[in-house]
């Protein structure tokens, strides 16, 4: 049978196995074996320090009065380690790089390592966590005196009604001890605390398991299934809120997943304690599916809960009070266990991180500035560091506790939970700002962060202690009675949910001022530096730094302030590797920059940015902060992004100059291999006249016997074989004057049709010699296009006698058509003859074309013919075309534009290609 | 090219992840229909939730590792991280 003192027993047990964990652990990290300690499931599992008794205990019973809200807590946090790539990575890396110590810490290393901005934070995640401390108090007490009530056993003879602060007291002392044992041990340049992070994910394990017991237990053991759950009545009441998915919701889901990342214990686990950056891999999956887990039972658990628990019992407490209904007392054991788990991993970790952040950022600033006791001795500062945090603990404790004492009779602490979130989300607008804004400046933050944090307190904070120190009036009518100051209908602003109001308020200040100060007020050199080092954290490492930074020291004064920082032992081994870095047998290295942005960085590990910066400074001369070079570094920056999306377009235009290039390549190998072609074939034709010149010539000059009729044959030969060379060279020289458009003949007004009706006559005798006819057709009237007469006529010539030549019917017939069309003349030339042979057809117009000249006459061209009058077509702006093969011989067509009568034909292109 | 698909695919998870649990599809959902007796809306909240976790996972395998980096932090710094990989 269950009792208190069984309970408490079980509890102190599993405090002295947390004990253990966390001894062995340590331990075994410091012998070196950290395998399992750093392994990312141990990571991720300590992440779900997220998950505390407010969550164990309280989803259910946020479940119970609006139905699935709860799960806007898991989601923001679910949405926020999936993104994991761009927030998370990127607070990882910077964290690691500059040794931030905690959130407090990089905020303010990102703003010129300000002192001021990191007490601020540090207040204000003071004022924030403390009352959650309680939270986690009255979550462990309620559930003792659950099970008190529920059992009719007192513990350890302790009147009930005293039960909840004697409890909470040792529970508190109790959780102290622990945290001050195992997360004060040392003052590590790392600041990790392998014991505590071990401990902390046993903890996480023994919480889901006894919410998945309990879960299992209610659903199949209680309702008997899951269809059986939602088809109890309570199960309507409980998913039919009316706005369940109204504003809230959206406030919700953003507050938990700003919650994820600006919780300073969530920052504790997620950054300072992380081993390896590659663990957020696992955890962008694997902590969302702790969280899924988690909640997967609330819903069941509270329908069941509403539907079997006598009315008025607390929500809060079904977890609990339904097993212990069943007398399951094994399972409420388990369950006490867990919500204990959650309280005390909670309470462990927020206490390490605050405690750090008061002694980094108040108790050491403090101590730099009075005035010095003595000569530093070795370990000094260390020593006095681990008594503020130890002192700092056992503070943050008992403020907590006070905080829970004075709080036990209201309810406030049941919304404390979301208006520590709402208060720790100012931090977001500075973070996110520093993290990818050059401009943010510590100003800025500085003014976001007062105004945001003092608009949530009024508007938030102070309204959960209505009815107690601050009369009711004050929230009716507002303070000296002015309506637009009522803190809960901030200007008029009425009948919004609290907490949207409040989120609204604040983050709208604290946004509108970080912006508009930033953008105001300049940045001091520090500052622009510590922007460009965050911002661009993966493309500027952080030993960049000495490159801005000159600044030199005696290396026996580092020294000494490296042993009251670290001790002794790290010092030492500090000087040493660097020394060894920089090739150096003597443990002492040269204190050159790079060395003591080196230093500083550890130093920061230790007692944080602002403060490891004061130290340095203390002992180091002459620093200069080189701007020109930071210029350099942000241009460089600013260079390299827009050098690779040029990079990109470049090479997308250099793949399309390619392809041009390989294109214009292939036409000019075809160019060349025509003009190889042109040349062979011009050879071949001078060569045939030349061999038979050749000849007869040499039979004119050995042959003295030859009769005068023969010699007279031979020379008329002679001769015509040189007119057809003259001929053919002329050809030549016109059609390549013609092609390279340098030939000297105007554009002027010619009557093509009369120059038609002179190529026919030209050609009359020549039909007549064939016995072919010649018919003309068409326009009768001058039609005046711009060209040159002669040369037109020459194009006209040349195509009515192929006509005739190659006309090789029995009665050839040549009918010349001209009409106007579409402000062009046209004219066919038709014949009846064989028609150009498919084959043809496409080289017909290419120089010294084949195709005629086997049987070609003594007279006719060298097959330049057509080339050339195609080129003289062009130069007057119209074109010569073989039409398609109707099967009844072949048709040219010439088209040639008319003569604008307006204005001046436009002439050809000065070096038309071919 | 198949990390830039990640890396996008990575987005294009958070975005739609974003917009699917939050209103106006949100309420979509919320009415009275039961999927094997569950009310729809929960199903639909799970649902979305526990793909996302599977997408996650799928992708986490496929996004580029970060270059192993200095096997602890208080080792000296070295040159080798200078000019790692890009964001």
């Amino acid at each position: 049978m269950l009792s208190a003192n069984a309970v408490l027993f079980t509890a102190l047990a599993y405090v002295a196995l947390l004990f253990l964990v966390a001894f062995v652990s340590d331990l075994r990290s410091r012998k070196g074996w950290l395998a399992l300690v750093r392994s990312p499931v141990v990571y991720t599992l300590s992440i779900s320090v997220y998950c505390t008794s407010w969550t164990f205990y309280g989803a259910v019973g946020s479940a119970a009065r609006n139905g699935l809200e709860f799960a806007t807590i898991y989601l923001g946090p679910t949405l926020v380690f999936v993104g994991w790539w761009f927030l998370l990575r990127k607070l990882v890396r910077i964290g690691r790089i500059h040794r931030s110590s905690s959130i407090g810490d990089l905020i303010s290393s990102r703003y010129g390592k300000s002192t001021s901005l990191a007490v601020l934070v540090t207040l204000i995640a003071v004022i924030g966590t403390t009352p959650y401390i309680a939270l986690q108090l009255k979550a462990v007490t309620t559930s003792f005196q659950v099970i008190a009530d529920a059992t009719g056993t007192s513990l350890l003879g302790i009147p009930t009604r005293d039960l909840d602060i004697r409890t909470g007291f040792w529970v508190a002392v109790g959780m102290a001890v622990f945290t001050i044992l195992f997360g004060t041990r040392n003052i590590d340049a790392n600041e990790h605390h392998h014991g505590v992070v071990a401990a902390i994910a046993v903890e996480a394990l023994v919480k889901l398991f006894a919410l998945l017991a309990v879960g299992l237990y209610v659903v199949f053991w209680i309702a008997g299934g899951v269809p059986e759950v939602f088809a109890l009545p309570t199960s309507a009441a409980v998913l039919q809120g009316s706005d369940t998915f109204g504003i809230r919701w959206v406030a919700l889901t953003f507050l938990s997943a700003t919650a994820i990342v600006c919780l300073p214990r969530q920052f504790q686990i997620t950054v300072v304690e992380n081993a390896d950056e590659n663990h957020l891999r696992t955890a962008g999956w694997l902590f969302p599916l702790y969280l899924f887990l988690t909640s997967l039972f609330t819903l069941p658990i509270a329908i069941v809960g509403l539907a079997t628990l006598p009315a008025g019992s607390n929500p809060d407490m079904f977890v609990l009070t339904l097993p212990m209904q069943h007398d399951q007392s094994a399972l409420a054991l388990l369950v006490f266990i867990g919500g204990f788990s959650s309280a005390t991993s909670m309470v462990i970790v927020a206490s390490i991180a605050l405690s750090i952040m008061v002694s980094n950022h108040i108790v050491m600033p403090i101590a730099l500035r009075l005035p010095r006791r003595s000569a530093g001795v070795s370990g000094d500062v260390k020593a006095l560091l681990l008594v503020s945090r130890r002192i700092s603990i056992g503070v943050i404790l008992l403020l907590g506790f006070a905080y829970f004492v004075a709080s036990a009779k209201s309810d406030a602490l049941a919304s404390m939970g979301l208006i520590a979130f709402a208060g720790v989300a100012q931090f977001l607008p500075s973070l996110i700002g520093g993290l990818y804004w050059h401009q943010a400046s510590k100003s800025g933050a500085f003014a976001g962060l007062l105004a945001g944090v003092l608009t949530w307190a009024y508007t938030l904070l102070l309204p959960s202690f209505e009815g107690g120190a601050i009369p009711a009036t004050f929230f009716e009518r507002g303070p000296w009675g002015i309506a637009a100051l009522r803190p809960q209908a901030l200007f008029g602003a009425e009948g919004v949910d609290p907490l949207v109001h409040s989120l609204f308020w604040s983050l709208g200040v604290n946004v509108v001022l970080f912006v508009a100060v930033s953008l105001c007020r300049e940045q001091k050199p520090l500052e622009r530096l510590q922007a460009t080092l965050f911002i661009d954290v993966f493309r500027n490492p952080a030993d960049n730094e000495a490159r801005f930074i000159r600044r030199s020291a005696a290396i026996d004064d580092l020294y000494v302030l490296a042993q009251r920082i670290l001790g002794a032992e790290q010092a030492h081994r500090l000087f040493r590797d660097f020394a060894r870095k920089q090739g150096s047998r003597d443990d002492l290295p040269q204190p050159d920059t790079e060395f003591i942005a080196h230093l500083e960085r550890q130093l920061a590990g230790g007692i944080g940015a602002a403060s490891a910066r004061v130290m340095v400074s203390q002992v180091i001369t002459g620093e200069t902060i080189s701007l020109e070079e930071l210029m350099k570094l942000v241009d460089e920056t600013q260079q390299v992004i827009e050098y690779s999306q040029q990079l990109e377009s470049k090479s997308q235009q250099l793949q399309t100059t390619a392809r041009q290039l390989r294109e214009a390549n292939q036409r000019l190998k075809a160019l060349d291999a025509q003009k190889d072609d042109f040349l062979s074939q011009v050879s071949h034709e001078v060569r045939t006249p030349m061999a038979s010149i050749r000849s007869f010539s040499e039979i004119l000059l050995s042959d003295a016997d030859l009769s005068h009729e023969q010699s007279t044959r031979f020379i008329e030969i002679i001769h015509n074989e040189t007119l057809r060379l003259t001929r053919l060279l002329d050809e030549i020289l016109d059609l390549s004057h013609l092609e390279r458009g340098e030939l000297t003949w105007t554009l002027e007004p010619v009557d093509a049709l009369a120059v038609l009706r002179r190529a026919v006559e030209t050609c009359q005798g020549m039909a007549d010699g064939a016995a072919a006819t010649i018919a003309v057709n068409g326009e009768t009237g001058p039609v005046e296009v711009l060209g040159h007469g002669d040369r037109l006529a020459q194009v006209f010539i040349n195509l009515i006698s192929n006509a005739i030549k190659h006309n090789t019917g029995p009665s050839p017939r040549l009918d010349i058509r001209s009409s106007v069309a579409d402000r062009r003349l046209i004219v066919d030339v038709q014949d009846n003859g064989p028609g150009v042979a498919a084959a043809d057809r496409d080289r017909i117009f290419a120089k010294f074309s084949r195709t005629w000249a086997s049987d070609r006459p003594v007279t006719a061209g060298a097959g330049l013919g057509l080339a050339i009058s195609r080129a003289i077509l062009r130069r007057m702006n119209g074109t010569l075309d073989l039409l398609p093969d109707t099967g009844q011989g072949a048709c040219f067509r010439v088209v040639l534009p008319l003569r604008q009568t307006t204005g001046t034909a436009v002439g050809p292109a000065a070096g038309e290609q071919l | 090219m198949r990390r830039q698909k990640a890396r996008d695919a990575i987005v294009a998870v958070t975005v739609f992840g974003t917009l699917l649990l939050l209103p106006p599809i949100l309420p979509f959902f919320d009415r009275s229909v039961t999927v094997g007796g569950v009310p729809l809306i929960v199903v639909y909240v799970f649902g979305v939730w526990l793909a996302l976790i599977v997408a996650a996972w799928a992708l986490s395998r496929r996004l580029p590792m970060d270059a192993p980096r200095r096997a602890r932090l208080d080792d000296p710094p070295t040159d080798q991280i200078r000019g790692e990989g890009a964001d």
